[in-house]
C-alpha cells in the first residue's frame, strides 16, 4: 500500500483535533516531540489504496520561533518533509487564518487549505469562493466540516493528487514592497552559500527581518553572520532584537529598517501579510454580519456582576456532579477490585510464603485498588473539564478570572492550570505551559501543589465521614477547600513580590464561538488526560506502594520495629506541636509517595477496622488537624516529579517540597492549639 | 514614531458596539507580532464588545479576542463611530 505523510496545521479553535479525529478514530497515538514536552499526536487513515500517516502539528497563528509550538511545527515540515500540509482553517474566522497560510506557503509548496466549519459560516450567511481563492493562493482549497463529517472524501483526493504530483501547486510568493524586497535578494544572495538546516534563502531572509530567534541563531554562526547583521541592523531601539540582546546601537550598521510611518521592518512585513489578506477576503468572502449568539450569551457571562456568580455557579454544580457520580463509581469500584483480591489471597494461601503473600496482597494488590478505585472520580473530572473545555466556556473562566489572578502577579490563563489542579496536580502543573513569562510559569508551578486534587479530596472526604455529619461534614469540607485557596493566594502573592525577572503579558485568549460539545471529542479528550494518569498511576504509584510495603515490613516483618515506625517515632515530637501521634505522622510520611495511599497505609497501622479505631483514637478536632495536614503538604512524588521537569531545576523541586511541609506542619499546629482554646 | 497622533484615542476608550481603526500600537516588538498574528495591526478594524469586568473584549475580522486593559490602553485607534447592527 502506498503510503503518503499528512501534516495538518492550524491556529487554536479551529477544528483542527475534531477534523484530526474524524479522520483517523481511535487509529491514534499520541507520543512527545523528540526531547520536548509538547504532545505529538499521530494517526492513520486508509483511503483508496493509499495509507495516510497523519501528524497533528501544535496549534499555532503563526510560524516564527515565537513559541515551543510554533518552531515544533515549522522543523517537523522542513525535516520530516510531508508529501502534503493540510493548514485547516476556520470558514467563519478566514481573515485571522490566512497569516498562518501565508507563512505555510513560503515553508512549503505542497498545501492544501481546508476551509472548515463551513456549515456554521453558511448557516451565518458567509458565502466563500473556494475556486476564486484557490486560483490567487495557487493551492486546492476544499469546503469540509469535520464535524458533520462533510467534504472529508473530496479532502483526501485532493491530498492524493497533490501528493502524487497530479495538481501541481503554484504557490503564491507575496511581494513585501520595493524596498523590503531589494533587502530580501541581497540578504537570500548571500544566504543561498550556506546549509541553512533545509530552511530556503528567501525564507531565511524574511524571518531575520521578522527577528525570528532560530534564524537570528542560525546567521550568527555562519563565517558571514557579521556581515548579514550589518546589511540589517535596524534603526528601531525599542524593537529590534539586536539592539535588545545589548549590542551597542550603532547608526553606520543602521539599513533604514524604518521605512514608512516610523514601522520597523518586522511590523513592515506582518502589516503587508495582513493588508494582502484584507484585500484577499474583499474578492473572494462576502457575507452578512450578524450578531452571534455568543456575544448575546457573553453579555451575560463577561459581566461584571453576573459573570463571576455564573461562575461560581457552574464550578459548584460540576463539583457537585463530579463528587457524587464519582464517589459512587468509585465505590462500585473498590467493591469489584476488593473481591478480587479477596480471591487473589485465598489462592495464595498456603500455597506461597507468608512473606510473599503479603506483599502481593497487602503491598501490590491494595496499592492497585488504590489507584483503581481514584479512577472514576478523576475519569468524572476530566470528563467535565473536557465538556467545559469544548463548549467554550473554559476560555471564558479565565477572562473572568484574570482580575483575580492578577493579585498573584499572573493573568487570567493560570486559572486554567488551578482548575485542572483540582482533578490532577500533574496535568495542572503541564497546564502552566499555557504562561508566557518564565516567571509567571514559576509561581503557577510552585503554587499548584496547594489545591487539593480529586485523589487528596476524595480522602479528605472520607475522613469528613467519619467525624462530622449533614451540614457540618459539608461546612468542613469547604473551610478546607477555602483554608487551600486562601494559601493559595497569600503565597501566590507573596511570590509575585519575591520573584524577580520579566513579568508576563496581560491575558490575550481568543473566544471561541460557544458549541454543543462534541460527545466524540469530548471522550476523545477525556481519554487522552485519563490516559496520563494511569501511566503515572501505573508506574510511580505502583512503586510507591511497594516501597511503603517495604518500609513497615523490613527488617523484621513486625510493623511496631519497622523503618517506617521508627521514622515515625523519631518524628513524634513535630506530631506531637499538632496535637498527632507518631501514627498517624507515620500515615503522612507514605502520602508523600502518593496522598491516595495514605488510607491503605492507614488501614496498616491502626487495623484493617480503621473506620471504628480511627473514631475512638482521634478528637474532632485532631481530625480536622490531621485533614489540613493532609491537604497542604506535597500531594505526590509524580507532582514533585513535574516540578522539577516543568521548572528545569532541582532547586525549585526542592523549595515546593519544603515549603509544602513547613506550612503545613504551621498551619496543623495553629489549627490545634487555636481548636484547643475554643 | 512619526506618527500623527491627533484624533487617536487609547482602544480602552471606545463604548461597547463602537469601532475603532488600529493606528499605532506602542509596546515591544515581541507583543506587536503577537497582536498582528491575531489581526491587531496598524490599518485594522476592531469593535469593542465587552468592557464591563477586566480584560475587554474586541471583535477583530470574525474572532473575538479578549485582551488585558493594559494591553488595550496601549493601542491607539481611530474612532469610526458605532456599527450598524443588522
Amino acid at each position: 500500500m502506498k503510503k503518503i505523510l499528512v501534516a495538518l496545521a492550524g491556529n487554536p479553535n479551529v477544528g483542527k483535533s475534531t477534523l484530526f479525529n474524524a479522520l483517523t478514530g481511535l487509529r491514534q497515538y499520541t507520543a512527545n516531540w523528540p526531547g520536548k514536552t509538547v504532545e505529538r499526536k499521530e494517526g492513520i487513515t486508509e483511503y483508496k489504496g493509499y495509507e495516510i500517516r497523519l501528524v497533528d502539528l501544535p496549534g499555532t497563528y503563526s510560524l516564527t520561533a515565537y513559541s515551543l509550538e510554533e518552531l515544533l511545527a515549522r522543523r517537523f515540515i522542513v525535516d520530516e518533509k510531508p508529501d502534503v500540509v493540510v493548514h485547516v482553517a476556520n470558514a467563519t474566522t478566514l481573515e485571522k487564518d490566512l497569516y498562518l497560510t501565508l507563512q505555510l506557503l513560503e515553508l512549503t509548496d505542497k498545501v492544501v487549505l481546508a476551509l472548515n466549519m463551513i456549515d456554521v459560516a453558511e448557516d451565518k450567511g458567509i458565502r466563500i469562493d473556494a475556486a476564486k481563492l484557490s486560483k490567487i493562493l495557487g493551492i486546492p482549497v476544499v469546503k469540509i466540516s469535520a464535524y458533520k463529517r462533510r467534504g472529508l472524501d473530496k479532502l483526501l483526493d485532493k491530498v492524493i493528487d497533490v501528493a502524487e504530483g497530479r495538481i501541481k501547486t503554484k504557490p503564491l510568493r507575496i511581494s513585501y514592497g520595493r524596498e523590503v524586497e531589494e533587502l530580501i535578494d541581497k540578504l537570500s544572495s548571500i544566504l543561498s552559500k550556506y546549509n541553512l538546516r533545509g530552511y530556503s534563502p528567501r525564507w531565511v531572509a524574511i524571518k531575520l527581518l521578522e527577528g525570528d530567534q532560530e534564524i537570528i541563531d542560525l546567521i550568527r554562526n555562519l563565517p558571514e553572520g557579521n556581515e548579514l547583521i550589518k546589511l540589517l541592523a535596524p534603526s528601531c531601539r525599542s524593537y529590534c532584537p539586536f539592539i535588545k540582546e545589548g549590542k551597542p546601537f550603532d547608526i553606520t550598521l543602521c539599513s533604514g529598517c524604518s521605512l514608512r510611518r516610523g514601522e520597523p521592518i518586522c511590523m513592515l512585513i506582518a502589516s503587508k501579510r495582513r493588508i494582502f489578506i484584507k484585500n484577499l477576503i474583499k474578492l473572494t468572502v462576502s457575507g452578512l454580519e450578524v450578531k452571534s449568539i455568543s456575544d448575546v450569551v457573553d453579555r451575560y457571562v463577561l459581566h461584571k456582576l453576573i459573570g463571576p456568580i455564573v461562575l461560581f455557579g457552574i464550578f459548584a454544580l460540576a463539583f457537585l456532579f463530579i463528587f457524587t457520580v464519582g464517589s459512587m463509581l468509585s465505590d462500585y469500584v473498590s467493591i469489584g477490585a476488593d473481591y478480587l483480591i479477596g480471591i487473589v489471597d485465598s489462592f495464595l494461601k498456603g500455597r506461597v510464603s507468608n512473606v510473599i503473600h503479603d506483599f502481593v496482597v497487602n503491598g501490590v494488590l491494595s496499592a492497585f485498588s488504590t489507584v483503581l478505585s481514584f479512577i472514576p472520580l478523576i475519569f468524572v473530572f476530566f470528563l467535565v473539564y473536557s465538556i467545559m473545555e469544548d463548549s467554550g466556556y473554559l476560555a471564558r473562566s479565565a477572562v473572568i478570572m484574570d482580575r483575580f489572578m492578577h493579585a498573584l502577579g499572573l493573568h487570567g490563563k493560570a486559572f486554567l492550570s488551578v482548575i485542572m489542579a483540582f482533578g490532577c496536580n500533574v496535568p495542572g502543573i503541564m497546564a502552566t505551559r499555557a504562561l508566557e513569562s518564565e516567571r509567571d510559569r514559576l509561581i503557577a508551578i510552585l503554587i499548584n501543589p496547594l489545591i487539593p486534587c480529586a485523589a487528596r479530596l476524595g480522602v479528605m472526604a472520607f475522613i469528613v465521614n467519619l467525624f462530622f455529619s449533614g451540614p457540618k461534614a459539608v461546612a468542613i469540607m469547604l473551610f478546607l477547600i477555602a483554608l487551600s485557596l486562601t494559601l493559595v493566594a497569600i503565597v501566590g502573592s507573596l511570590l509575585n513580590k519575591l520573584l524577580k525577572g520579566e513579568r508576563g503579558r496581560e491575558l490575550i485568549i481568543e473566544l471561541p464561538e460557544y458549541r454543543m460539545p462534541l460527545l466524540r471529542n469530548v471522550l476523545l479528550l477525556t481519554w487522552t488526560r485519563i490516559r496520563d494518569f494511569l501511566k503515572r498511576a501505573g508506574t510511580i504509584i505502583i512503586l510507591g506502594s511497594i516501597l511503603i510495603w517495604l518500609l513497615y515490613t523490613l527488617p523484621t516483618g513486625d510493623f511496631e520495629t519497622s523503618f517506617g515506625a521508627q521514622l515515625g517515632k523519631a518524628l513524634e515530637p513535630i506530631a506531637n506541636m499538632m496535637g498527632m501521634d507518631w501514627r498517624a505522622i507515620t500515615s503522612l510520611i507514605f502520602g508523600i509517595l502518593a496522598k491516595e495511599q495514605v488510607l491503605a497505609a492507614m488501614s496498616i497501622i491502626y487495623g484493617s477496622n480503621l473506620a471504628e479505631v480511627l473514631r475512638q483514637s482521634w478528637t474532632p478536632l485532631q481530625a480536622l488537624t490531621f485533614l489540613t495536614v493532609f491537604m497542604i503538604y506535597e500531594p505526590c512524588i509524580a507532582t514533585v516529579a513535574v516540578t522539577r521537569r516543568e521548572s528545569g531545576s532541582w532547586l525549585w523541586m526542592f523549595i515546593s517540597l519544603a515549603y509544602t511541609i513547613l506550612l503545613a506542619i504551621i498551619i496543623g499546629t495553629l489549627i490545634y492549639h487555636i481548636g484547643s482554646l475554643l | 514614531m512619526s506618527v500623527n497622533m491627533s484624533g487617536l484615542i487609547p482602544l480602552i476608550m471606545l463604548n461597547p458596539g463602537e469601532e475603532g481603526e488600529v493606528v499605532y500600537i506602542h509596546g515591544g516588538w515581541g507583543i506587536l507580532r503577537r497582536l498582528a498574528e491575531l489581526g491587531i495591526y496598524p490599518g485594522a478594524r476592531v469593535r469593542m464588545e465587552n468592557k464591563s469586568w477586566g480584560p475587554v473584549v474586541l471583535w477583530v475580522s470574525g474572532v473575538r479576542i479578549a485582551i488585558g486593559r493594559g494591553m488595550a490602553s496601549r493601542i491607539y485607534v481611530r474612532p469610526l463611530g458605532p456599527r450598524r447592527t443588522l
